[in-house]
């Protein structure tokens, strides 16, 4: 019996068309996300391991090759050794990125699919937000890369809320949010290099169960700033939300009543931040004071 | 002069959801989302293209409580239009609204309340999850590379599954 691994392939597609059909693939995973199906392919076996660690929480492998998306990985051998060769991240569009450090190719990677999924996917609706968990409740900070999220979201965990993600919130068809915990990318100060954290590294926990919404934080970093937020209204709320949705364009539809529903009961506050650690401590204050939450 | 005109509200292509006093608007069309405060709701909803601005305004006034007057239905109506939450383009007769210093009306609107329209629009995948709109502008130089920054230095730049760019979160 064969023991060549089946290679993953798009659902309806003809056989590679890009570059990465010159490559020589030795290892292969099917994996399903949320009803996303996704193909992984690589010349490395060690780097398919590594890979599985960098799926997100819940993907289940697939028995089926046949897949809606698919990835593949070129590790160089970096041989002669007087030549750096890179290494190569292909997606169905052609080659994605390159590298000479394969931890940057499997971040991209990692990114991509969470994109991917948080795209595809009709079981949920993925918002870009930081999200944590706080007496039953979850507290969520819609907001793109580099605005922030990740520091506040940090601060709150070390001040004792539950980690739920600091990239995604992902949304049921009730309005509650599901736990999403990718490790924390946090810029050390100094060097300014990022580093991944998973929550426990922090003295977090993550949060284990879907929440509904008590309170969303639209916020913008600025320097010295004090926290002094305003009320907004729920519909502002779901604005800022579908400001940030993956989905937005491909299911309006289903997405409004969702978000509607989801900040129904929540309190919105609006305005600058400065220094995480002292919002964070301003915000749990604040929700100890408000009943609504 | 405005006694005979009906204002019209659009309906096709539109998903709406009523959050307590406010009511939220996705256009399909435009891919853009709004949020009409109450008052501006409220008139929007009477927009069914038979009834003039003195049975809106009427109807307002003894349905809702509501103490608007001809100028602040024109106020809310451009809104409307700005948003493009109208069946037609809005043809300002000449002569109003009529002519109130700026700060009179603003007072009005601000007695009334709630005549807000907020808008926004929707991303694409891409865009939601990324600081810049696109970085295919870097792309066309070459490949990414962990040298290869997007704007202002934040992230990397690399091509997403649908084949727009957009900046990572990865250090650049």
């Amino acid at each position: 019996m064969s023991s060549e691994p089946v290679f993953p392939r798009r659902e309806g597609a003809p056989s590679d068309t890009n570059k990465s059909s010159r490559r020589k693939w030795t290892s292969a995973l099917a994996v399903q996300v949320y009803g996303v199906r996704i193909g992984i392919r690589t010349n490395c076996v060690a780097t398919l391991e590594q890979i599985k660690e960098r799926l997100p929480q819940g993907w289940k492998p697939l028995t089926s090759p046949v897949v809606d998306g698919t990835y593949s990985i070129y590790v160089a051998d970096n041989s002669p050794p007087r030549i750096r060769q890179y290494h190569l991240l292909y997606n169905d569009s052609g080659l994605q990125a390159r590298a000479l450090d394969i931890g940057k190719i499997l971040g991209i990677l990692e990114y991509s699919i969470h994109l991917h999924i948080g795209a595809a996917t009709r079981q949920r609706f993925f918002i870009h937000a930081g999200v944590v968990g706080w007496r039953d409740r979850a507290i969520i900070i819609p907001g793109r890369s580099y605005s922030g999220k990740t520091s506040l979201v940090a601060a709150l965990v070390k001040a004792g809320a539950t980690y739920y993600s600091d990239e995604f919130a992902v949304f049921d068809g009730r309005g509650r949010v599901h736990p999403y915990p990718l490790a924390l990318s946090i810029r050390q100060t100094g060097s300014g290099a990022m580093q991944r954290w998973p929550v426990e590294k922090l003295g977090g926990r993550r949060g284990g169960k879907p929440l509904p919404i008590g309170l969303v934080i639209l916020s913008r970093y600025q320097e010295g700033a004090e926290w002094q937020p305003r009320s907004l209204s729920s519909g502002r709320a779901v604005l800022a939300l579908v400001a940030n949705a993956l989905s937005a364009r491909q299911q309006p539809t289903a997405l409004l009543p969702v978000l509607r529903q989801a900040v129904a009961h929540s309190a919105v506050l609006d305005g600058v931040r400065g220094e995480a650690d002292e919002t964070a401590a301003a915000i749990l204050t604040w929700i100890d004071r408000d009943s609504r939450v | 002069m405005t006694t005979s005109f009906a204002p019209q509200a659009r309906r096709e292509g539109l998903v709406i959801e009523e959050a307590e006093d406010e009511l939220l608007v996705y256009d399909l069309e435009r891919h853009e989302a709004h949020c009409l405060e109450r008052t501006a709701a409220l008139i929007w909803q009477q927009c069914d293209g038979q009834s003039t601005l003195p049975v809106i305004i009427k109807r307002l006034q003894e349905q809702h409580s509501l103490a608007v007057d001809e100028d602040i239905v024109w106020i809310a109506l451009r809104r409307l239009d700005r948003a493009r939450l109208l069946e037609e383009r809005l043809k300002v007769p000449a002569g109003l609204p009529r002519r109130a210093s700026r700060r009179d009306m603003m007072r009005k609107v601000a007695v009334i309340g709630g005549m807000a329209v907020f808008s926004i629009l929707a991303p694409t995948a891409a865009e939601a999850a990324s600081r810049n709109v696109s970085c295919k502008h870097v792309l066309k130089s070459g490949l990414p590379e962990n040298n290869q920054c997007c704007n202002g230095n934040k992230g990397i730049c690399h091509i997403t599954h649908d084949g727009d760019g957009v900046c990572g979160p990865e250090p650049c």
